[in-house]
């Protein structure tokens, strides 16, 4: 069973939806025996990040995901959930973040140049993969990444920026592959499979 | 200046009632264009970028949750609903069922309202809609409850109140062009999309391909059309189509 953590933010029912149809047995929770006995955790997320952590630490969820995360439990960050996964963010002001993922900070996209925030709509990436992905983003803040060796995609676009991280049991997205078309059921079939949730 | 060629998006928007689409000309005279859950399918099948929802039953018609959950169960892109949000809870229960965002219309200039649905869910799902109407000096005119009632100017002051309330995006739709595919509004494209510290979303009027594209040109981060998404020929015969 995959447990979509319920910390009231977020679009769950799409997540749900998009993993149903691959057959997949999910259901949004956050009761700690929920947590402990799934197979893998998604932590989604729509919102603010001071937001986000202040009922994560609410309902306590902090402490068990840490713990599960050692025990090497597969975690996926979308969006909001991804940039929680990260040390810290400075979105209204210094928040620090659940921290699975040493060397990322939650910044703002205006450091990059953007003009209107935010951000909202289709976006290639760039991979070392052999397929093409293509995923609808929306977001004013980014997940800034000192270490190379977790990037996997970037925007492919002028400004470059790490859109897909990933270290050992933790992935982390900034888009939403659960409202991205047939890249999306790619992107999630390829994350059960290589964290063998799924054959 | 920045390059945002790759964001720019088409929505097609349906309109909801009695658990049917239905498409109005210049919001009114509705005609049925068949099940909503064969439309969605369609515009899933063909890719759309996003869909934009919208139930005209008027104010006292409750949202049907279930309905709304079973319709959009298949839509693997993003979906935005509107008709008759004004409270947190109504967004609370939009999310849990497979919609993105919301798009608030009538309730836009309840500043408190606004506040909490902002702080509580994040810009990003709080589409604000305003549409409008000239009057014979062709000055524009904010109208809500489907075009019944008239608001205020909209002008640089409105411009200043959308950015204040930091929403995720604002649709201009122009009421006069709904349906009668004399093309987007240029002027009002023009004249407000760089105003607005958000994607701007342009709806009303839309012909085709080299009309959106050209809307798009001029500084809108995304057209929303309706009329040209299901019909097709001189007589408006139904047909959904979507190209790229």
């Amino acid at each position: 069973m995959v447990i979509i953590v319920d910390y009231g933010m977020g679009n769950a029912g799409s997540i749900i939806n998009m993993l149903s149809k691959l057959d997949v047995e999910c259901k949004l929770s956050n009761e700690t025996h929920d947590l402990e006995k799934a197979r893998a955790l998604i932590l989604p997320g729509v919102g603010s990040f001071a937001q986000g952590m202040l009922r994560i630490k609410e309902l306590g969820l902090d402490h068990i995901i840490t713990r599960l995360h050692l025990n090497k439990l597969p975690i996926l960050g979308i969006c909001l959930g991804a940039q929680l996964l990260t040390e810290s963010s400075e979105e209204h002001g210094f928040n620090k973040g659940l921290g699975l993922l040493k060397g990322v900070k939650t910044v703002d996209l205006a450091e990059l140049g953007f003009s209107k925030l935010p951000r909202i709509g289709w976006v290639n990436l760039k991979t070392d993969m052999s397929e093409s992905f293509r995923f609808y983003h929306v977001h004013r803040f980014f997940m800034k990444c000192s270490r190379k060796d977790l990037i996997l995609g970037i925007t492919d676009d002028i400004y470059s920026y790490p859109v897909w991280l990933n270290e050992e049991n933790v992935t982390a997205v900034q888009f939403h592959p659960e409202k991205s078309h047939r890249y999306g059921f790619e992107f999630f079939k390829k994350w059960l499979i290589e964290n063998q949730i799924k054959e | 200046m920045v390059n945002r060629e790759s964001d720019k998006r088409v929505i097609p928007t349906l309109l909801l009632k009695d658990r049917g689409f239905y498409k109005t000309k210049r919001f009114k005279n509705p005609r049925y264009l068949g099940d909503p859950i064969n439309i969605l399918k369609i515009f899933n099948e063909k890719e759309v970028d996003e869909i934009l929802i919208l139930d005209i039953s008027g104010s006292n018609s409750a949202i049907d949750y279930l309905y709304l959950k079973e319709i959009v169960s298949e839509c693997f892109m993003p979906v935005a609903y509107g008709g008759n949000i004004n409270s947190v809870s109504q967004i609370k229960e939009c999310l849990k069922i497979g919609i993105e965002k919301v798009c608030i219309c009538s309730a836009l200039f309840n500043e408190e309202f606004i506040k909490s649905a902002v702080l509580n869910f994040g810009s990003s799902t709080i589409i604000g809609k305003i549409d409008i109407k000239f009057d014979f000096f062709g000055t524009p005119y904010i109208y809500t409850n489907g075009g019944r009632k008239k608001v205020m100017k909209f002008d640089s002051e409105v411009v200043e109140y959308i950015n204040r309330m930091e929403l995720g995006e604002i649709c201009i739709n122009i009421i006069d062009k709904e349906a009668t595919f004399k093309g987007l509004d240029d002027t009002i494209i023009t004249d407000f999309s760089h105003q607005f510290s958000m994607p701007f979303i342009i709806s009303g009027g839309a012909i085709n391909k080299s009309d959106i594209q050209q809307a798009l040109n001029l500084g809108a981060d995304a057209v929303a059309a309706g009329a040209c998404f299901v019909y097709q020929g001189k007589h408006n015969a139904v047909l959904i189509s979507y190209e790229r």
